[in-house]
């Protein structure tokens, strides 16, 4: 998960709540996320 | 009368010591007791030799002594066998003293070997105190005879000091079955914490381990899930993905098991409807047991209520019947029968699948060990967990080829 580039994390967190994929890996990502700071990306275009 | 005294108080040591003895250096197992010279049958001897060698003589050819107590104990603690080559060196040495008292003997012992013998398979099963009141029965019988042919040879001068000797007699032997019990119950608790505590340290650590291995699969299985919806895949690299999904969930179920070790059992447990939990999980079943090919047979008697936890009682009925269900692979008819019966409430779950070896029968429950290609050996063993948090009892039976019979029983309570 700490590989993925800021944007393909982003883009994996969209569609991963777009497939319903299993809560807990969207739960992974969104962590990712907020430990990079980037939350503001997820909320602003949703 | 005062020398009396110190001869019944060597017959007390003579008896007692090396019971002690025996108790501070041995420890002997339960199943080793049965063979015919086990360590406790020799010691048996020596006290019984030891007795017989040093009585209390009040008459000539009329001795006492605490000859008895080695005789039932033989019986009681190792069984027909020991017990039988006690009596016999009992019946041996008394011939070899000599005496007017050798048929009083030989008869009276032979009466209590046929009642030892009769009684001998039960014996086992009694608790501490049902032991203590059967060999105080067994005991007083024999000494009842003792009066009785003292009473006809007209040996009136006896009677008092044999009921005072007979009655030290049955204090010696009381403590000799308490020391026995004691020393046995206290094996049988450290036996038994051992085993808890090599459970612990394993289910503790498997379920760590399995704890940090599930976040890097759900994230596998979620990149593995974004990769299928992809629309430049060919069929072939879809259906690979499709395996390396299903295998990913084979994988999660077993984290799921091991994680299930370590879950404290914190909730409390409440009056619940058993008659519902089993129909519910038969429903539950039912479409797993149709696309192998098996019918549920059920009778469940309505109302039965228990204490215990609803999703526990739940994972204990799927993990038994999903067992049964996998173990008839040919198909066939997996049986519920709930029913109550004096206060115990009994849930029967029989298949008639493959079954298991006496050795394999052994080992279920036990932490990692299993007989299924896929299993992880973990199920069975939380099963008879949660079944014991319940105050409730679990029997297996199962003959090879032919089927397995899991019989769980609770006590029953009114509904509240």
């Amino acid at each position: 998960m700490r590989k993925l580039s800021d944007e393909l994390l982003i883009e994996s967190y969209f569609k991963a709540r777009e497939l319903n994929l299993c809560p807990e890996f969207i739960g992974l990502i969104e962590s990712e996320i907020h430990r990079r700071s980037l939350f503001n990306k997820i909320r602003k275009s949703s | 009368m005062a020398i009396d005294v110190q001869v019944i108080l060597y017959q007390v040591l003579i008896v007692l010591l090396p019971i002690l003895v025996y108790h501070l250096f041995f420890h002997e197992k339960n199943s080793n007791l049965k063979k015919p010279f086990s360590i406790l049958m020799i010691i048996q001897l020596i006290i019984l030799v030891l007795a017989m060698s040093f009585p209390i003589k009040f008459s000539e050819g009329y001795v006492y002594d605490f000859r008895i107590i080695p005789f039932i104990i033989s019986f009681v603690y190792g069984g027909t066998v020991p017990g039988l080559i006690t009596g016999f060196f009992l019946l041996i040495y008394r011939y070899m003293i000599g005496g007017a008292g050798f048929y009083v003997v030989l008869v009276n012992y032979s009466v209590t070997c046929a009642v030892l013998i009769f009684m001998g398979k039960q014996i086992h099963a009694y608790s501490k105190t049902g032991k203590l009141i059967f060999v105080s029965i067994v005991f007083w019988a024999n000494t009842l005879i003792v009066l009785l042919t003292l009473l006809q040879t007209n040996q009136i001068g006896q009677i008092s000091f044999m009921v005072v000797f007979y009655a030290i007699t049955w204090i010696c032997l009381m403590m000799v079955v308490l020391v026995i019990e004691n020393v046995n119950q206290q094996m049988k608790i450290r036996e038994q914490l051992q085993k808890d505590e090599k459970l612990n340290v394993i289910s503790q650590l498997a379920a760590s381990v399995a704890h940090e291995v599930r976040n890097p699969l759900t994230s596998v299985r979620g990149f593995l899930q974004l990769i299928s919806d992809d629309e430049n895949l060919r069929t072939a690299q879809k259906n690979y993905i499709n395996i390396a999904l299903s295998e990913l969930d084979h994988a999660q179920v077993i984290i799921n098991d091991y994680l299930s070790l370590a879950k404290p059992n914190t909730e409390e447990l409440s009056i619940i409807n058993l008659s519902d939990e089993v129909n519910k999980t038969v429903e539950l079943m039912t479409s797993y047991s149709n696309i192998q090919n098996i019918a549920i047979q059920t009778t469940i008697q309505d109302s039965l209520y228990m204490k215990g936890n609803k999703s526990e009682i739940k994972q204990v009925l799927v993990n038994i019947m999903k067992n049964g269900i996998e173990a008839m692979t040919m198909g066939g008819t997996l049986s519920v029968h709930t029913y109550e019966k004096n206060g115990t409430i009994s849930i029967e779950i029989i298949d008639s699948g493959k079954g298991m070896t006496k050795n394999q029968l052994k080992k279920l429950g036990t932490l990692f060990y299993t007989t299924k290609e896929k299993g992880t050996g973990v199920g069975l063993t939380i099963t008879f967990q949660l079944i014991q948090a319940m105050r409730g009892r679990i029997n297996v039976e199962s003959v090879p080829g032919k089927g397995t019979s899991f019989i769980i029983q609770f006590p029953s309570v009114e509904k509240g």
